[in-house]
């Protein structure tokens, strides 16, 4: 009972700690989730704490819980239907995000504003997208996102490299048009 | 539903909103040995296929072997008979060993870390090197010699016919040594047929130091006829061993009714 009451407590205190976090993310990935994103959330710790005694040591906990929470947001997405609307930027992530692509505003070929960048993330596919924000915004390493996509690394460079390629063709054929 | 909105109301945090969830729902972490037991399940998994993989590849390899002599000697010209001598059966199950090898290694607790092209080359790897061991102890031919005598379905799917050894036409004959001479040898074919045999090229009888009665052997030439009777000329001469060679005596081979008529 004891023992119970311990594991509670403490999976309350790692609910605490990732809340906010997967939150953000689930927001990232799915652009104009509104209420229900709280939803998926506790989704996300109910299974955390089902499976809990499957987490593999070898993982860090936080890539464990990425892990499922990308799972989750897949799965709503399949469930819904839906594909991830329009994506809404912060400014926050909009600085992060260009001055993580290396391609700030001043040092690019063409100023990137806001509503470009995030005009061409919304016409990325969402494999590409994924990759990029668990990348430049959540700032996950190479092999953080492989354990996350559960995916080789070598994979996840490859996804990162077609995906800034890809951003800057759309962001081109975007401001020529 | 939860919303920030709440929160800020002075809402109950979301840990315990959880945690009432878990306790209204009796909702508890499964054991550990849940997670053991798929892990071996799927390894369990791997093994089988690896093992179905390996014993495909001795099969492939063992039954290529047995068709190469005919190859090597007549056969280049004649692409469609070629084709008939590829073990498409245990090819198609090599394959099928593979991908499925390939799918539940992917299942494994640390399978995603590795590439596609990375574990297929591995399950090949390990199917070749168990494989090619399998078929140096003597397990493929034994594993076709047992189908082909209890499973009468297993003949046509690998295209065994030990009948084309007879076809003197295409130039090969294959039987059992019957009585041999200086030039010359006897032999009792497949169909129960006597023909002799005469040996073209010295290599062939320096080669064959120990052809003696009742030995086993496929013989590629061409047929004249000597003084009246058939004879065949041989350009080469090998021991029969292996597809078709050693079934004689276990294989029923019906006898050729054009073969009766020579």
């Amino acid at each position: 009972m004891i023992r119970v009451s311990t594991e509670r407590e403490a999976f309350g205190c790692i609910v605490d700690r990732y809340e906010e976090k997967l939150l953000r993310y689930l927001r990232r990935i799915m652009p104009g989730l509104g209420e229900e994103a709280f939803d998926v959330l506790q989704e996300i710790f109910i299974k955390a704490y089902v499976n809990a005694q499957g987490f593999d040591t070898t993982l860090s906990f936080s890539s464990w819980i990425y892990r499922i929470a990308h799972n989750e947001a897949v799965n709503w997405l399949r469930k819904k239907k839906a594909r991830p609307e329009t994506i809404e930027l912060g400014d926050d992530d909009f600085q992060t995000f260009t001055q993580s692509m290396e391609i700030a505003h001043g040092t690019h070929e063409r100023a990137l504003t806001k509503d470009a960048v995030t005009r061409t993330l919304s016409h990325m596919p969402e494999k590409y997208y994924t990759v990029l924000v668990l990348h430049f915004l959540e700032g996950k390493s190479y092999e953080e996102i492989s354990d996350i996509l559960t995916m080789p690394s070598g994979t996840v460079a490859t996804l990162l490299h077609r995906a800034k390629k890809q951003f800057s063709s759309i962001h081109e054929q975007h401001h020529d048009e | 539903m939860m919303n920030e909105s709440h929160k800020d109301m002075g809402a109950p945090h979301l840990s315990k909103k959880i945690l009432d969830l878990i306790e209204q729902k009796g909702l508890s972490p499964k054991p550990r040995w849940h997670f053991f037991v798929r892990e071996w399940v799927v390894w369990g998994m791997v093994c089988v296929a690896l093992l179905v993989g390996s014993l495909a590849t001795t099969l492939t390899i063992y039954i290529g072997n047995a068709s190469r002599f005919m190859e090597r000697h007549i056969l280049f010209s004649d692409l469609l008979f070629l084709f008939r001598l590829v073990p498409f059966l245990w090819l198609f199950l090599l394959c099928i060993a593979i991908f499925y090898t390939v799918y539940a290694l992917r299942e494994t607790r640390r399978g995603y870390r590795w590439s596609s092209s990375w574990l297929v080359a591995g399950a090949v790897g390990v199917s070749i090197l168990i494989g090619s061991s399998a078929h140096a102890l003597g397990i493929g031919e034994a594993i076709d010699r047992y189908l082909l005598t209890e499973m009468p379905l297993y003949k046509p799917l690998t295209n065994f016919h030990p009948k084309m050894w007879m076809d003197m036409e295409k130039g090969v004959v294959a039987g059992t040594v019957t009585e041999v001479e200086k030039e010359t040898f006897m032999i009792k074919k497949l169909d129960g047929e006597i023909l002799k045999i005469m040996v073209v090229s010295e290599k062939d009888m320096h080669a064959l130091p120990e052809l003696h009665e009742g030995m086993r052997v496929r013989v590629v030439g061409t047929t004249t006829i000597e003084g009246g009777e058939n004879v065949f000329k041989s350009t080469a001469v090998e021991p029969f061993r292996g597809r078709g060679g050693s079934l004689f005596k276990r294989v029923r081979i019906p006898p050729l009714p054009e073969m009766k008529e020579r």
